[in-house]
């Protein structure tokens, strides 16, 4: 990806600016910058090509192939998305608590999901601009320049992402069809060698996480008056919680924080998530804008993932990832840490966490025996909410009395942050543009503010790298200015 | 240690994209028909970084992907690490693998071939069209051709490449 379909183009009073394409992060994006007449940026508008097949694609299938189906919505979190539609089809099939066995795999299932997305997205997307500085040159802004100056740094996340690979083989098998979450449970145990091969590895791997959280908190302490303000907006944080309020990535109540951080709801019970979330729509994209029903969408919008759930929680279960959290909380000295760039130290604080409980659960004998599967009074609606790596993820289904998936909803993590992105592009480009001209530090700091998110466009995309692109120029009275388009070879033409 | 190393990447649900995955279906049928043990399969949606790991623990790599853009129904290619390729995706080429691996390990990879097979369309919720069905009938033959003909002589002397020269 480059960023040379910059085209600048005015219109009688208000004039558009398009950065294209975002990158390094999942799919493809599109920014556009508002400016007035004073040239002075009014809004901004990340543009994301949304695939809206979703609902075709899962309506009108037998709700037993959800878990399986629904992974290949994103190959980059389809265990997310498996857990999410096996809990709601739990509830199909009359079961709202699993076995102890089943609910431990599929915890184990997760932690691995999560541990390996953390990793990559730091050491891999996130890591070349924090060590090398976002105004370094762009080549040297990857994991190869990183592997070059920073082989130890780098060759650790490389292992940890490989490491959270295997957990997810050894509970859902082979990695592009795990099909290990069903209705009502698991469909099979841990086996004793797949245990003891990964026992082998977690105690390198939790001190891997713990020089993680260590490089993550370095960086950001390296320059906190820079970092607490880079991109960062006062939002509202919803996200899952324990019974106790401590950080729950599985099965929890919601909690919902406003932007003024009061209390919205607690221990609020996501079977009733639309009486709490509704989602606007909006004439300039196909992606929704979700918010707090009881504020409305202009004070209601908030933000989700690592940085909501570390700030959201009262504590976490595990030692290290506590104390973590602790020091994390304690650098603002304010409740909430509103920082953007905190996204990245949350993130390790959550890698060091699913590291920690993979080596409790692999220490449980619940994994090698025990009852899988469940069954019910059949139920004709099944909502099943996780926190995938990037934020709550909510799975909505209903079907009739054939078992037919009739209607499916689903709000996926990355939407939940699309008000939040857009205000953190519009604060760095509000702070950056100068005059009229777009320069490359500009896009470098739009593109690390989008990154601290990561948000994941694949789900809203056609496969990667074969998506044809168009983008649009309209003025303010609606006429198209100009348009560029880019195959699938990525060439460009008018 | 599995001397072949077949990396098969793509999304069964996205039409043409499935032309990987199903190529690994096939060589895992395979493999249990000949009981062939010097092959390693992974399925993938994408390549990712973690997998220079598996390629260092394998003499050959051969990576399967669809192709819209490959000229005939299938063909292979020998891939090499190339600096210049972009690293700025969770989606990785076979040649920016590569160079993840040669800095890696600061060493040449061993060698590795891609296999594309031309696909069409790419839709979520397409199945698989009929001129890509037809391409991965052509490209099976060869497939078996080279897992076979790489079990009995040219794996042992790593000289995948001939195989096909």
């Amino acid at each position: 990806m480059d960023k040379e379909s910059i085209t600048p183009k005015s219109s009688t009073k208000t004039r558009r600016v398009v950065i294209e394409p975002v990158s390094r992060v999942e799919g493809h994006g599109k920014v556009t910058l508002l400016l007035d007449e004073n040239n002075h940026v009014t809004q901004a508008r990340l543009h994301i090509v949304e695939f809206r097949g979703f609902e075709r694609f899962i309506q009108g299938r037998p709700y037993w192939e959800l878990p399986t189906l629904v992974q290949r919505l994103c190959g980059i979190c389809p265990i997310s998305h498996h857990l999410a539609a096996a809990k709601a089809i739990d509830q199909l099939v009359g079961v709202d608590q699993l076995t102890p066995s089943a609910e431990k795999l599929r915890k184990l299932l997760h932690f691995g999901q999560v541990l390996q997305s953390h990793a990559l997205h730091f050491f891999y997307l996130a890591s070349p601009d924090l060590l090398f500085g976002f105004d370094s040159d762009i080549s040297q802004r990857n994991i190869l320049a990183l592997l070059e100056q920073y082989p130890d740094i780098a060759m650790q996340g490389i292992k940890l992402r490989k490491f959270g690979q295997e957990v997810i083989q050894a509970v859902a098998g082979k990695r592009i069809h795990g099909s290990a979450a069903i209705a009502g449970g698991m469909n099979k145990h841990l086996d004793v060698e797949q245990r003891n091969y990964l026992l082998q590895d977690i105690d390198k791997i939790i001190k891997w996480s713990q020089d993680a959280v260590d490089l993550a908190t370095k960086i950001h302490l390296s320059d906190p008056a820079f970092n607490n303000e880079f991109a960062t907006v006062q939002s509202g944080f919803m996200g899952l919680v324990g019974q106790q309020g401590e950080l729950e990535l599985y099965h929890g109540g919601l909690r919902g924080v406003d932007r003024t951080e009061q209390t919205v709801f607690d221990h609020f019970n996501y079977q009733n998530y639309n009486e709490m979330i509704h989602e606007q729509v909006k004439p300039w994209t196909y992606m929704k804008f979700p918010f707090y029903v009881p504020l409305g969408p202009n004070d209601g919008w908030y933000r989700v993932g690592p940085l909501a759930r570390v700030n959201l929680c009262d504590s976490i279960s595990t030692p290290y990832a506590e104390v973590a959290r602790t020091t994390f909380k304690a650098q603002t000295g304010q409740s909430f840490v509103q920082s953007t760039l905190a996204f990245h130290w949350a993130r390790m604080i959550e890698l060091l966490h699913c590291a920690e409980s993979i080596k409790n659960l692999l220490h449980d004998p619940d994994l090698l025996s025990g009852e899988l599967v469940l069954r019910g009074e059949k139920r004709f609606e099944g909502i099943g909410v996780i926190e995938a790596p990037r934020g709550t993820l909510f799975h909505h289904y209903q079907t009739d009395e054939n078992d037919i998936v009739v209607k499916a909803n689903l709000i996926v993590s990355t939407t939940s942050n699309n008000q939040a992105m857009n205000e953190s592009v519009r604060q760095v480009a509000a702070q950056y543009l100068e005059g009229q001209t777009l320069t490359e530090n500009l896009l470098n700091y739009v593109e690390v503010a989008i990154r601290a998110y990561d948000p994941c466009l694949s789900c809203a995309t056609h496969a990667v790298g074969k998506m044809p692109l168009d983008i649009e120029l309209i003025d303010a009275k609606g006429a198209l200015l100009h348009r560029l388009s880019k195959n699938h070879q990525g060439e460009i033409s008018e | 240690m599995n001397k072949l190393l077949v990396i098969c990447y793509g999304n069964l649900s996205r039409g043409d994209d499935a032309l990987g995955p199903l190529a690994a279906e096939y060589i895992e049928q395979l493999c249990e028909q000949m009981h062939w043990q010097h092959i390693t399969i992974i399925t993938a949606y994408q390549l990712q970084i973690e997998q220079v790991i598996d390629i260092e623990q394998h003499a050959t790599t051969l990576f399967v992907d669809a192709d819209i853009a490959c000229k005939s129904p299938f063909q292979i290619t020998p891939c090499q690490a190339e600096t210049g390729q972009p690293h700025t995706s969770h989606a990785l080429s076979p040649n920016a693998l590569l160079s993840v691996f040669q800095r890696s390990y600061n060493k040449t990879p061993p060698p590795c071939y891609l296999l594309s097979i031309r696909g069409e369309s790419f839709q979520l919720g397409q199945s698989l069209s009929a001129q890509a069905s037809q391409n991965l009938h052509l490209a099976k033959d060869y497939l078996k051709t080279l897992c076979e003909r790489a079990s009995i002589t040219l794996l042992a002397n790593n000289k995948f490449a001939q195989v096909y020269n």
